[in-house]
Order: C-alpha cells, then sequence, then structure tokens
C-alpha cells in the first residue's frame, strides 16, 4: 500500500511561529538527564537478612545432603503454569549474558478434545549422577560434588570445545561466543551454602520449584524405571535427579509441543573439515600401505620421489584436518589441555591417537628423504612405520566414531557413524592415492611403471566405485524412515533432510554419484580405451583431479548434513518456537 | 632455591593443566547485595534501592530498583508490596532492559521532501507541531485535530494531555487505547453500581472459596494475580469459562468450554437456576439493589434447555455450576478480555455484577464481580484521562462538572467543551468522513493493535498530519507518522499509576533517557508553551503539581484521594487505593468498596441491567468456517510487543513467528500437519501462521494470539454499542494449507 503524504520541509518552519522560550526546553532537557530517586525513602538498610527469605524458607532443605544423598530440583508440575518468571529471574539474578538464559520452560500437551492437557514443564540442569558432559569433557572442566552432588562447570578450566553441549541430552550446557566457553547452572550452590534457595526458586509465584535432597539410589531406581518425565529423553544415559512431582493423570499421547518441529543444527564446520581431512589422511596412508603390499607382492615397487610426494600429501592434509579442529574452540591457545580428559573422553582419546598419528606420520613421512639424502632404510622397517601409522590413524577414526556414538543421538548411532567414517577413509583417500600415483606417472612418465600404475588405477577405480555405492546406499537408506508411522529421531532426520536441507542432499548426492561412479568409470573407460596412448596421462590426470576433488566435496557435505540433520534430544520445547 | 623453581615450575604447568578458578569464574561471583536482596552479581552490587510500580499492566507490582550512582542496574520484585509479595511476571524482571535499545527515539523526526523520517531538533518540531495543527484548525474548524492517548503513561501525564489538548488546544474528540481493554467494565459498573469503581483487593483472591473467573487467563495475562489465588488457604473451587482450555482453565477445579460469546445466555441461565432454587440473597436485594423483578422476568425464558443448547454445556453441568456458587460461602466473580472485547460485552460483565448481588457476593471478603484491568494505568485513564469523562469521572455535558473543573483549574469555564468525545472507533470513521485531519497519537500503536488492521492504515494515511509521540522509531505507527516526538520511558520519568484494585503507586526516574526524548510530561509542556496557552497550565510544572490538582479534583467523588498528602506518602505507604479522603480515610493497606451495601447511585442502590444477547455479526459459513478467537500469547509478549521484543530473554521465550491453535480434528480433515504453514483468511484480510495442532481449542474454532503484527488484518470491526469496545475475539476465518505464493 502506498502512503500518500503530505511534504513538509524539516527546517526554517519556525521564525514566524512563537517558539517556547529556550530556557524552558534547555531546562526540561537538563532535567531528563539526572535521576531524581535521592528524594524517596530507602526502603532497606545496607545490611538486612535477604526479605524474600519468608517466601522461600520452607523450599530448601534445612540441612545438607547425607551419605548416598545429594541436592535435587523439584518441580510441582501441577503448580508450573508456564508464566517462565524462573527463567528470566535466573538471568538476572546471576548476571547472566544478554541473551544467555540457564532455565527454560517447554510445554507437553494431549488428551482428548473432550479433556484436553497442557502442562508447562520448567527445567534446568538435572545434575545428574553420572553426567555425560562430565564424562564427555575433555578437559576435566565439570566435576560432580562429593557432598552435594551439585554437577559444576569450571569456566577458567574449560576450553571451548563444546562437547559437553552434544553429550549432555538435556540441552543444559550453554555456549556463550563471547567468552568462548561453556557455562550452566549450578543450583546457585553459593545461594544454598549460605541458606538462600536458587533464583529460580525464589522468583517462582507459585512455588513450583523447590530444592531437595533426594538419594542416589532412589535417583538411579526412578531413572531405571523411566519414571523422569514424558517426553523427556530417556534418563537411564545419565541418571538425572531432578524430580517431576504431579497428581494429574498424564495421557498416554502427551507429547512436547515441539514434537514436530525439526529445525537444522549448528554445522560446526570447523568438525566437518577435521573429520573429513582426517579420514582422508588416514584412507590414504591405509590405501597407500595395502597399494604398496601389492606392488612388493608384485615384485614392483614406488620411486622414492613419488613416495615422499605421497606421504607428504597424506601427512600435510591430516595435519589440516587437526588445525581445522582447534577453530572449533572457542579458547584454542589452551587446546593442549585437551588431553586430560583421557580417562573417560573420547575426545581426549581422540586427540591422544590423533597426536600419535601425527607425530608417527611425520617420522614416516621423512623416509624417502632420508632415501633420497643416501640412506638405506629397512624396507621392514618402513612398511612396519607404515603400519604403524595406519593404525594409529584408525585409532584416531575409532575414536572420532565413539566421540558421535557415544552422544546417544540416533543419526549418530555407532553403526551409522562407524560406516560413514570408515567408508569416508576409504572414498577420501582413494582418489587421492590415485591422483598422486597417476600424476606422478605422467611427470616420471616411466614406460614400464605405466603398465603397472595402469593396472593399480583400474583396481582403484574399481574399489572406488564399490565403496562409493556402497556407502551412498548407506545414506540414503535414511529416508526408508519416511515410512515410519511415530515420529522418531531418525524419521525427523529424514524430514529434515527431505524438507529443509533437501538441496543440500540432492547436492550430496549428485556430488557423490559423479565422483564416486562416473568420474571412476571415465577414468576407467580412459585405461580400457586407448592403455597405450602416450597423451592419455594429461587428461586422466585432469580427470583424476576432478575425481578427488569431486569425492572431497560430497564427503565434506556428507559431514555437514551429519552435523546440520541430527537430531538433538532435549527437555520438552516451547510450541512454535 | 632450586625447589622453589622447580615449585614454581610445577606451578606454572599445573596452572597450564588445570585451572578451577581465574576471571571467568570469577565472573559468576556473587556477593551479599544488602538491602534486604541476598546475593547479587558482584558486578552489580547496589548502593541504594528504590521501589516503583512496574509500567506494563493493570497488575500493579512493585519492583525494587537497584541503583548504584543514582542509576539503576538491576532490579528485583519487592518482597512486602501488598500487591506481587516478592514476584514478578517475566516482563517486570526485563523491565529495564527494554529501555536499551537501538530504535529508541532520540531526537523528533519529521518527514522530509522525500517521505523519509529525518532527526530534526526540538524547536522546528514544536514549531511544526503547532503550525500544521493550527492551520488545520484553522480551515476544518477546532474539533478537526484529536488525540489517541494510552494506558500506559503516567496519570498525571493523561491529565496533562487531556487538560491541554481539549482547554488548551480547543480538541473535542480525544480517546484512550483503553477503549480496546476496559471501556466496557467502565460502563457495566457505571450503569450497575454508579460509578466505575471494581468493588475489589487482590486480598479477595485469597479469602474466597469460590472462584470464578470469566474469559480471563491469569495464569499467562496476569501471572501475578494468579499467583494470588495460589496464596488462597482455604482449598477454593476455581471455575474457568472460556472456550480454551487455557493455563488457568487447566488448573481450575471446574472448566466450562463453552461456545463462544455464549456467556451472557449462560449467566442469565444461571441466574435462572439460583432463582427457581431461591438460592438467592432476598434480604441483600431488597435493601441493596433496583431492578431484581424486572430481571428476575427477563430470566425466566432462560431455561436449563434453552442455555444447555446455546452454551454447548450439558444442564447437569449448569446445575452443578448454579450448585457451586450456591454452596459457596465468599464467591467472587473477576473477568477480563473474554468479556470486555465483546459486541455485547457491557451487558455480560453486568450479567457478571447481577449474580454477584443477587446473591449478596459483594462488598464482603472473598466476594465481589471484579473486573481486571489491562494496562497499567488503565484506570488512570478512566478517572483522570479527560477523554470520556471529564476530570475526575464527570460529565462535559454538566453544566456544574464543567463550572466546578474550571474553578479547581483555575481556567475560563468556557475552554471546556460541553459535548463529549468521539470514541476511538468514531475517531476513526472520522478520519475517513474528512472530519478529522489532524491526529496526535501518544504512547500507542492502532496500526498494529486496532480491529480491522488494513482498513485502519488505510484511514490513517488520509490524514494531513500525524504526530506519534514514543519512546520508540519503529512501531507500525511511528512509521506511518509525519512527525515523531521522542518519549523518555517508564523508569525515566515520574507519577503515578492507578492498578485494578485502585491502588494508586509510584513511578520514577531511574534512569537516563537516551538523547533528547523528555517524559510525555515535559513534551506537554512545551507544546503548551509552543501553542501559547502556557498561562493556562502554569501551575502544573512538575507531575507532583498536577497530582496535587488531581487530589482536588476527586474531592467528595468515589474516588476521592484528598487524603494522600503527596508522593512521599505513596512511596512509604506502598501505594494507597482509592478512596482516601482527607476525613476519614481508612489506613488499611487492603481495602473493598461497598462493605455498607451503598452504591454510587443517588438513592445508594445497585441496577440490576439486562438485554436480550445478541447473534455474532459474523457467524461462520461454508467459505470462512472457522471462529477466530485472539488473546494473549504468553506472559512474556506485552500487547503489540514494542517493549517486549527488545529484550532478548524475552524473546527467547515466546514463538517469533505468529502461530494458529487449531483442534487436531479439523487440521487432519482440511490436511494440516502439526508445524505446518497455514493461511489463515478473513473477508478481511489473510496471514500465513505456522500450526500448532493442540486439543486445547474446539473444533469449529482457531486461536492466534494478538502479539503478531498480523492477526489484525483478520478481526472484524464490531463494537459493544455502549462502550464502543471493539469485540476481537469472533470472526470467521477459513484455514488451508499455506501455498509458498502465500507469502511466507
Amino acid at each position: 500500500m502506498s502512503l500518500a503524504l503530505p511534504i513538509y520541509p524539516a527546517t526554517n518552519m519556525g521564525e514566524s511561529l512563537s517558539v517556547p522560550p529556550p530556557s524552558l526546553l534547555d531546562m526540561l532537557l537538563r532535567e531528563q538527564q539526572s535521576t531524581a530517586v535521592e528524594k524517596f525513602s530507602q526502603w532497606h538498610e545496607q545490611d538486612v537478612a535477604p526479605l524474600q527469605e519468608r517466601y522461600y524458607r520452607d523450599l530448601i532443605p534445612l540441612s545438607r545432603p547425607g551419605v548416598g544423598e545429594q541436592y535435587a530440583f523439584e518441580v510441582d508440575l501441577d503448580a508450573c503454569s508456564g508464566c517462565k518468571a524462573c527463567v528470566v529471574a535466573c538471568h538476572n539474578l546471576n548476571g547472566l549474558e544478554e541473551e544467555e538464559t540457564w532455565r527454560s520452560v517447554g510445554l507437553l500437551h494431549g488428551g482428548t478434545t473432550q479433556s484436553p492437557l497442557l502442562q508447562h514443564v520448567t527445567t534446568a540442569c538435572h545434575h545428574c549422577i553420572e553426567p555425560a558432559c562430565l564424562d564427555g569433557c575433555p578437559v576435566k572442566a565439570y566435576e560432580k560434588d562429593p557432598l552435594t552432588g551439585i554437577v559444576r562447570h569450571l569456566d577458567d578450566q574449560c576450553i571451548g570445545c563444546q562437547y559437553c553441549v552434544l553429550k549432555c541430552p538435556y540441552d543444559v550446557p550453554k555456549y556463550s561466543h563471547t567468552k568462548g566457553i561453556v557455562r550452566k547452572c549450578d543450583l546457585c550452590s553459593d545461594r544454598l551454602a549460605v541458606g538462600e534457595a536458587p533464583a529460580c526458586v525464589q522468583a517462582c509465584p507459585n512455588q513450583a520449584i523447590r530444592v531437595a535432597i533426594v538419594s542416589k539410589q532412589a535417583a538411579i531406581e526412578n531413572a531405571e524405571a523411566n519414571l523422569f518425565l514424558p517426553g523427556a529423553p530417556e534418563p537411564r544415559y545419565t541418571l538425572p535427579t531432578t524430580v517431576y512431582k504431579t497428581k494429574r493423570p498424564m495421557p498416554a499421547n502427551l507429547l512436547p509441543a515441539d514434537y514436530y518441529a525439526a529445525a537444522p543444527q549448528h554445522a560446526h564446520w570447523p568438525l566437518v573439515l577435521m573429520l573429513v581431512f582426517t579420514q582422508m589422511s588416514v584412507g590414504a596412508f591405509v590405501v597407500d600401505q595395502m597399494v604398496n603390499d601389492v606392488m612388493v607382492a608384485g615384485g614392483a615397487s614406488e620411486q622414492p620421489a613419488n613416495r615422499m610426494l605421497h606421504l607428504a600429501t597424506a601427512f600435510g592434509l591430516g595435519l589440516i584436518g587437526l588445525a581445522a579442529a582447534t577453530l572449533h574452540l572457542g579458547r584454542p591457545w589452551l587446546a593442549y589441555r585437551s588431553i586430560i580428559g583421557w580417562r573417560t573422553s573420547w575426545l581426549s582419546r581422540e586427540v591422544l591417537a590423533f597426536g600419535a598419528f601425527a607425530a608417527t606420520a611425520s617420522v614416516y613421512a621423512l623416509t624417502p628423504w632420508l632415501e633420497l639424502a643416501g640412506f638405506t632404510v629397512a624396507p621392514g622397517l618402513s612398511r612396519a612405520l607404515g603400519g604403524i601409522v595406519a593404525a594409529s590413524g584408525l585409532g584416531g577414526v575409532v575414536c572420532s566414531i565413539m566421540i558421535y556414538a557415544s552422544t546417544r543421538r540416533a543419526f549418530w548411532n555407532p553403526a551409522y557413524t562407524g560406516l560413514k567414517f570408515l567408508l569416508s577413509c576409504l572414498v577420501l583417500g582413494i582418489p587421492l592415492v590415485l591422483l598422486i600415483h597417476l600424476a606422478s606417472s605422467a611427470w616420471t612418465s616411466g614406460a614400464e611403471n605405466d603398465v603397472a600404475v595402469s593396472g593399480l588405477c583400474r583396481a582403484l577405480c574399481l574399489c572406488l566405485m564399490a565403496v562409493a555405492m556402497a556407502k551412498l546406499l548407506a545414506e540414503v537408506a535414511i529416508f526408508a524412515w519416511l515410512q515410519t508411522s511415530t515420529f522418531t529421531p531418525l524419521r525427523r532426520t529424514a524430514i529434515l533432510m527431505s524438507g529443509d536441507l533437501s538441496r543440500v542432499t540432492q547436492l550430496r548426492f549428485a556430488i557423490g554419484v559423479v565422483g564416486g561412479i562416473v568420474l571412476p568409470m571415465l577414468v576407467l573407460t580412459h585405461f580400457f580405451a586407448a592403455p597405450e596412448a602416450p597423451t592419455y596421462l594429461v587428461s586422466v590426470v585432469v580427470l583424476a583431479s576432478l575425481l578427488w576433488l569431486f569425492n572431497l566435496a560430497g564427503e565434506t557435505i556428507e559431514r555437514y548434513l551429519f552435523f546440520a540433520a541430527v537430531v538433538a534430544p532435549k527437555m520438552p520445547g516451547a510450541p512454535c518456537t | 632455591m632450586s625447589t622453589t623453581i622447580y615449585q614454581a615450575a610445577q606451578n606454572l604447568l599445573g596452572g597450564m593443566f588445570h585451572q578451577p578458578t581465574g576471571p571467568l569464574t570469577a565472573e559468576l561471583l556473587r556477593n551479599p547485595g544488602g538491602f534486604g536482596l541476598g546475593q547479587l552479581p558482584m558486578a552489580e552490587t547496589p548502593d541504594a534501592t528504590t521501589a516503583m510500580t512496574c509500567g506494563f499492566c493493570s497488575t500493579g507490582c512493585s519492583l525494587t530498583i537497584h541503583l548504584k550512582d543514582q542509576s539503576a542496574i538491576g532490579l528485583s520484585p519487592t518482597t512486602e508490596y501488598p500487591v506481587n509479595l516478592g514476584m514478578a511476571c517475566p516482563k517486570g524482571w526485563e523491565a529495564l532492559s527494554v529501555l536499551q535499545s537501538d530504535d529508541r527515539a532520540t531526537t523528533p523526526l519529521l518527514r522530509d521532501e522525500r517521505g523519509q523520517l529525518r532527526p530534526t531538533d526540538w524547536p522546528t518540531a514544536l514549531a511544526t507541531f503547532c503550525q500544521r495543527m493550527k492551520a488545520i484548525q484553522a480551515r476544518h474548524g477546532n474539533d478537526s485535530v484529536a488525540f489517541l492517548s494510552t494506558g500506559q503513561i503516567a496519570t498525571e501525564e493523561m491529565a496533562y494531555l487531556g487538560s491541554l489538548a481539549k482547554f488548551g488546544m480547543g480538541m473535542v474528540h480525544g480517546d484512550g487505547n483503553t477503549r480496546q481493554c476496559m471501556a466496557t467494565s467502565v460502563v457495566a459498573y457505571k450503569q450497575s453500581l454508579g460509578f466505575d469503581a471494581p468493588p475489589y483487593t487482590y486480598a479477595d483472591f485469597e479469602q474466597s472459596d469460590v472462584i470464578v473467573l470469566v474469559g480471563a487467563n491469569l495464569c499467562i495475562a496476569h501471572p501475578i494475580l494468579w499467583q494470588r489465588v495460589c496464596r488462597n488457604p482455604h482449598r477454593p473451587d476455581i471455575i474457568v469459562i472460556d472456550p480454551r482450555k487455557t493455563e488457568t482453565a487447566m488448573a481450575a477445579t471446574l472448566h466450562l468450554p463453552l461456545l463462544p460469546k455464549s456467556d451472557l445466555t449462560l449467566f442469565y441461565g444461571l441466574a435462572h437456576i439460583l432463582i427457581s432454587n431461591e438460592w438467592v440473597d432476598e434480604k441483600f436485594i431488597a435493601a441493596s439493589t433496583t431492578g431484581f423483578d424486572d430481571f428476575q422476568k427477563h430470566v425466566t425464558d432462560f431455561t436449563p434447555e434453552r442455555v444447555a443448547a446455546a452454551t454447548g454445556l450439558n444442564t447437569d453441568s449448569l446445575h452443578d455450576l448454579a450448585r457451586r456458587i450456591h454452596l459457596g460461602k465468599r464467591v467472587s466473580f473477576f473477568w477480563t478480555m473474554g468479556v470486555n472485547q465483546s459486541y455485547e460485552g457491557v451487558r455480560t460483565a453486568q450479567s457478571l455484577i447481577n449474580l454477584a448481588l443477587m446473591t449478596g457476593n459483594i462488598g464482603r471478603p472473598g466476594t465481589g464481580a471484579n473486573s481486571i484491568t489491562g494496562q497499567c494505568n488503565a484506570m488512570g485513564s478512566r478517572l483522570f484521562s479527560n477523554t470520556t469523562n471529564l476530570l475526575g469521572g464527570r460529565d462535559f455535558q454538566n453544566e456544574e462538572h464543567r463550572r466546578h473543573v474550571a474553578s479547581i483549574l483555575g481556567i475560563d469555564q468556557d475552554r471546556i467543551p460541553t459535548r463529549p468525545s468521539w470514541a476511538y472507533d468514531q475517531i476513526i470513521e472520522g478520519i475517513l468522513q474528512e472530519k478529522i485531519k489532524g491526529l496526535w497519537v501518544i504512547a500507542t500503536n492502532p496500526v498494529h493493535s486496532w480491529i480491522n488492521q488494513n482498513m485502519l492504515r488505510d484511514v490513517l494515511s488520509r490524514l494531513d498530519f500525524l504526530v506519534v509521540q514514543d519512546m520508540y522509531t519503529t512501531t507500525e505507527t511511528a512509521q506511518q507518522a509525519h512527525m515523531v516526538l521522542p518519549a523518555a520511558a517508564w523508569g525515566e520519568k515520574e507519577g503515578t499509576l492507578i492498578n485494578s484494585e485502585r491502588r494508586i503507586g509510584l513511578i520514577k526516574k531511574v534512569a537516563r533517557a537516551p538523547g533528547q526524548a523528555l517524559a510525555d510530561f515535559s513534551i506537554f509542556r512545551l507544546i503548551a508553551e509552543a501553542w501559547g496557552c502556557g498561562q493556562m497550565f502554569e501551575r502544573w510544572k512538575s507531575p507532583e503539581d498536577v497530582f496535587q490538582s488531581l487530589k482536588e479534583l476527586s474531592r467528595g467523588q468515589p474516588c476521592d484521594i484528598t487524603g494522600i498528602t503527596n508522593y512521599q506518602m505513596l512511596d512509604e505507604r506502598g501505594g494507597i487505593q482509592w478512596p482516601f479522603p482527607e476525613h476519614g480515610g481508612d489506613n488499611a493497606a487492603e481495602r473493598r468498596l461497598f462493605a455498607d451495601g451503598k452504591f454510587f447511585h443517588a438513592d445508594g442502590k445497585a441496577k440490576f441491567i439486562f438485554e436480550q444477547p445478541a447473534r455474532m455479526p459474523e457467524e461462520p459459513t461454508e467459505r470462512y468456517p472457522f471462529l477466530l478467537l485472539t488473546g494473549r500469547g504468553t506472559a512474556s509478549q506485552w500487547h503489540t510487543q514494542t517493549r517486549t521484543s527488545k529484550s532478548a530473554v524475552l524473546r527467547k521465550l515466546y514463538p517469533a513467528e505468529v502461530y494458529v491453535e487449531i483442534n487436531p480434528s479439523d487440521a487432519r480433515r482440511i490436511g494440516i500437519k502439526p508445524e505446518q504453514r497455514v493461511l489463515v483468511e478473513s473477508q478481511r484480510g489473510s496471514l500465513v501462521a505456522k500450526a500448532f495442532v493442540t486439543y486445547t481449542v474446539q473444533p469449529g474454532q482457531v486461536f492466534v494470539p494478538m502479539h503478531y503484527e498480523q492477526t489484525n488484518r483478520l478481526t472484524l470491526a464490531h463494537f459493544d454499542p455502549y462502550s464502543r469496545q471493539p469485540s476481537y475475539k469472533n470472526c470467521a476465518v477459513a484455514v488451508r494449507p499455506a501455498e509458498t505464493h502465500d507469502g511466507v
């Protein structure tokens, strides 16, 4: 709609009119800038005990937890009316960042038209008996207080890896981009220590939240009996201690208000690149090792210059991957701390494994240089070293798999993740090895090697096609979940990939088919068409480069979808948010 | 020496790997805040505190402002205040953060030759304002300039505005956005009880044994009043009458999901059953009321069978409801927008007043026919805005009233208009008929909130001069204005607010307004000067000066507040309810009206007022088969969201986009899946919303929250004939899956 507005000049209007004396305007503008609170009574002197105590006195325990006990939130669902004052009070009384909230309020609904049920649910950290955040943390930035059971986050210890965010099934730890660390609810432990109630407890108008002392054994039994809360993630994983009480019968069809919502998750680009490049590197070393075994068995051997290029490339790409990982950290300069959690954290173990991989690979990559410089490296030693590199690299990949598999997210289950990551090693490693063989072969163009290279390349292409096809089929299998009637996390992932993320998904499969099937076939036809033609190598190198790039792109997009299409478990959320 | 180096090295290395405390940990450390506040973040330790009334809704909570160097650094709810008892809703907790926003108006803005709003200075703005408005008046008559005011500014500012506009500038027509929420209660009370006098005090929530809530979702709209219900120790019977299963309905002991707009019939039917069973207080009726016999005849026809058919409830529940009211010793009736925003809202509110009167449930603890107001100062507006009523609840058409007001204000009686103002919708209509050419809008956002919004946008574009005075430049209405005047906000100025239970509370200046923004009070002073009528208001140099005048204007009226010495007294007492006359004022912190059974009509009696229920003007049809209900969405959203959308935390607590609640059976029938985008369409406009498929709305009805700009594209402009309040909660719409070209 267009606005027909009369036009007025913005200035020179005032001359002929009676303008108020500037003194009044000036005075009012001046007055406006002074606050005038001193003239009113100050309600309370400096040193008064907390006044709100009269309301929360009965909402916190009188004593400290005893042996086998701990503090826990207790929520009276019948009293939670969904005002969300707890969220904002926690934010304000704890001095959180502008958008930071440690508590949230979701909604469960269901029933029938005759008897509908609407249940708001306030939730914060559940101070679990087996906190997944604590187990996953690579730097031991979490501690569970042995006396109170409160799960505390040590902000200065945190390096900002956000693995706890992935591990916690209740979406509790909150990452701060400005601070580069995670923070979370500590049950206002300092307040409890001096007999004050946590902010949320103080602020609930209906006294729906209290702090109780619970028996850990009872908490475990409740979790095992799945008595936690309808619509909440399965409690056996971390044994949450929050007690949700209600007298209302909960209908069987009770669902979180955001049950049908499926929004793409954060893509975590540094992690995408880290996984793709480390897996390409490990894959290249593994494939190279196998190729060498085959060549040695066939009496041939690779030229040192060739091997130099080969190993340096594989090693360099691996380093890129590891470097990318540090970009994910909020405080990358503290990355070295990430090894100390190795007893419980797969992330620490991954760092150690890839550390060993990088160290041995650097030595291994040096061997052809030594040979070129005139030193003899015993073939057995070299091969053994290669074996160690491949093994430690594979160990790193297994740790990568476990990092995600142990979050218990359906799309990241061990089978899916394992299959993807291991096949990625091959889908990325084979083209790299192929490219380097062809490139160095074109460079040296030693006719005696051509036959061997040609055979090798044909084998690599066929392997790649088989592996790529297997991987694409495994990936496409997710869409089978679209046929199911229940709204499982995997079905949600499938809905995301065929909905919000459909363009990316289509691109992934298109590139995957081209890189994994079409281009290898073109390479193969070259070999079969004119194996003896001296010029074929240049065009085939171009093809092989494309093949490598397509597979790199395809796997990168696959890994993007791995993060973006995962459905994170969480407490019931609010409608349409 | 070497051991020291070894230890230092060990400490360094240890610190490198293990750092349990440090600067990041320190950021979250808390100190005892003093002032009875308990622990507070270290950086936010106050050096003083002061308490003031919240500026969002009419509950009128008190917030303790934490001050450092004379400026607000935080807040917490005031523990002892008799309204909120140490609690606040999310809006109150975030009341200070919404003041910090990039779109605050910091200078006057004037639309330039290219149609862009450009900053200008105050002298130019004031001169332009007066020149344009005077030019319009010269050409089209004094009454061709009107104003639309608000329930969001202080009483003193409303009084200044109303007086300036009508006595100083010669306007006749001015109304407030309170028309959209409260007008119905005003008229209902005036006609029934003789004065606009909600009789209750919040303690009544705690003292009832039967609480009847009609069209009121306290849990979401008034969380602190729900808190008071929760503090009731008598295990009250809570009866919620609402088409939707709201949070409040969930928590009720009885929810009656009646058909929309069948409430008037229901309450007549209830009166019928009460009378048939002789469950009425004949003594009270005889002593304190008139018109009961006619009322009795009127409800004879409202048999349980007829009422059941009209309301969709069964006769058993009707009898059950009547029995509960009969058995209750202290029955209170509360209503909110479900009643007020109706084309027959006045009669519906009066049907509740009738029930309270006939059962003697008024004037005693835990009883009353009680309207829960919307905005923080709707009640101030009702008494002192000088819009519909002459100052102090008086009548423009009454010469005696005009003379009295003129003498108190020391102005010429001829300056007071002799005809009452047009109501909001009539002012809009006046623009269409080219009778209104200049409009001054203060602290309200009609382009978002007015019913049938598309038409309003068009109407406002016909004005010669539209001035919007607001704290933000981005409101939908400011964006359409020729001039924007930058206003200081709640917290940046002084004055008083009057809450739902008639409690007068203070607001204080605890923060600095951005740029050249000025308190509305100061803007009115400047305009008075620039207009040339500054002399008339010479005695009003501060809000407290106006307050002293308002006291005089209240003398002898039911709302007599002559006993309140000054602001200091309001501050020390934690607010004071009207009446509080100079002599014989009751000092109790919580007081109700009509304990003596005397009402404000000349004969001291309350009237039974009633009328035949009418059909809603736009019932669902084959083309538009759903009935659209609108209302509040969450406790974190306030009206048109000009303020609440400025808090990052509040934004996290409500859906960012408009959504529509629809029953699963309807959704299934028309092929709508949860979370799907759907087109909601009325004869007037359409919107695309996300579907929230839920059993809490009945089949055939859909619900869309009012806080989204699109909602009022759909609503039908129809009004209560007595209160002129828009009926927002009933119009026919069609719902279907949205195509992509529907403009997602």
